[in-house]
């Protein structure tokens, strides 16, 4: 399980998705999920309350594909337990987006190709996030700003970022970056 | 006398009756003040308050406590058309302040609804945005929140701006409308606050900390530096 920052053309984020996932895909040797950030409407809008909305994407994953984590195991290890009773609406914009980042983190995948995952969030949301990829498949990070991501502190109260491997999108391929590991 | 002013600023979201929900107060007895020119750095964690107060100091929630000025007059005072010139939020969701198919309709729209003139063309290649006969909707995100700066802060020009969060601080173009707005408010004497969850490489004359509904300011007061 590894976790990758893709540093690519910006613009890619905005208008390559599609490209910039085959690239992806042709350099892990796997398909990718692709995360977009949907500018805060990360919410379902069946629900109300935090915990309604966890209850309905978890009670509706496939059959054959349950959530890594249930309710109870993905409350905790996303520290949501002090939003449950708010409304999604009600959430702050960071929040709200860490919602539906965790929501699309707890899917079981193959790999994971996520856009602008990391804006409007705390050092302390971005650390979860990272803990939580390297748990499971391989994802790969694409910011407008993947200096942020490299140059994320240490945090004495958490057990460190995991390491991260850097790729380069030239617009034609996906290439490891050397001395990246 | 201070150009923003904020005076035991209270403010809690209130339930509605049906969720059973508790209201939840957010900002607690918030004190300060800006002077003209000055700008402040408003750091916190998701979810402390940082949004909240941008929307109080842009007149869109009113303190359930306590009282907002700017330039002395109190802000619940100001008629809604009015305010523009006083404060403005600058949303995270730059798109919701976007309303024409050009940028070049977007700035005249400005222009028109602000009473000022269009800023020269020197002032928009500061901002590195792409055609002017680009659709707003088309434009990457870090270009939006751009259009953004350039519309409000370039335009409007209100004596008090609060920026909730930039896109993509490390990168050059960033950076260089930021500092641009930056400098070009304070020689006007206009205040303007940036939130965001880190520090920035940018200089503030102010940095302050939202946390645990108080806005403390614990880092140390920046005077002049680039700011001149």
């Amino acid at each position: 399980m590894a976790i990758y920052v893709l540093t690519s053309n910006p613009n890619a984020i905005d208008f390559d998705h599609a490209g910039l996932q085959a690239r992806v895909e042709a350099a892990l040797g796997s398909m990718v999920a692709l995360y977009r950030p949907l500018s805060f409407v990360e919410h379902s809008g069946f629900s109300e309350t935090v915990r309604e909305e966890i209850g309905l994407v978890l009670s509706n994953h496939a059959g054959d594909q349950p959530p890594l984590r249930l309710f109870d195991a993905f409350v905790q290890a996303w520290d949501l337990d002090a939003h449950l009773d708010r409304r999604v609406l009600d959430l702050s914009g960071g929040w709200r987006k860490f919602l539906g980042l965790a929501l699309f983190m707890n899917r079981p995948l193959p790999a994971r190709l996520l856009l602008d995952a990391t804006s409007h969030l705390s050092d302390a949301r971005i650390r979860t996030l990272l803990e939580r990829a390297a748990e499971q498949s391989d994802a790969v990070f694409c910011e407008y700003d993947p200096q942020l991501l490299l140059a994320l502190p240490a945090d004495a109260s958490a057990p460190g970022a995991p390491p991260l491997r850097r790729l380069h999108d030239d617009g034609t391929a996906v290439t490891e970056a050397i001395g990246s590991r | 006398m201070s150009l923003l002013r904020l005076d035991s600023v209270s403010f809690r979201y209130v339930a509605r009756p049906e969720s059973q929900g508790r209201d939840r107060a957010v900002l607690s007895d918030v004190s300060f003040e800006l002077q003209a020119g000055e700008s402040a750095l408003v750091l916190g964690d998701n979810g402390s308050g940082k949004s909240t107060l941008g929307r109080l100091i842009g007149g869109l929630l009113r303190p359930t406590a306590g009282s907002i000025s700017i330039g002395g007059e109190p802000l619940d005072r100001v008629p809604v058309r009015a305010r523009p010139s006083r404060s403005i939020y600058v949303s995270q969701v730059s798109y919701l302040q976007f309303f024409r198919a050009t940028l070049a309709d977007e700035i005249t729209l400005a222009a028109k609804q602000s009473g000022h003139p269009p800023p020269p063309e020197e002032t928009i290649a500061r901002f590195s945005l792409p055609s002017l006969e680009t659709n707003p909707r088309d434009l990457t995100y870090p270009e939006m929140w751009r259009l953004q700066l350039l519309l409000l802060g370039g335009v409007f020009r209100p004596s008090v701006m609060f920026i909730d969060e930039i896109v993509a601080p490390g990168a050059p173009a960033q950076r260089e409308a930021l500092e641009f707005t930056l400098s070009q408010r304070h020689a006007q004497g206009r205040a303007t606050l940036l939130a965001y969850q880190r520090p920035l490489d940018t200089r503030f004359h102010r940095v302050f900390r939202v946390d645990g509904g108080a806005v403390t300011a614990p880092e140390s007061v920046l005077r002049g530096s680039f700011l001149t």
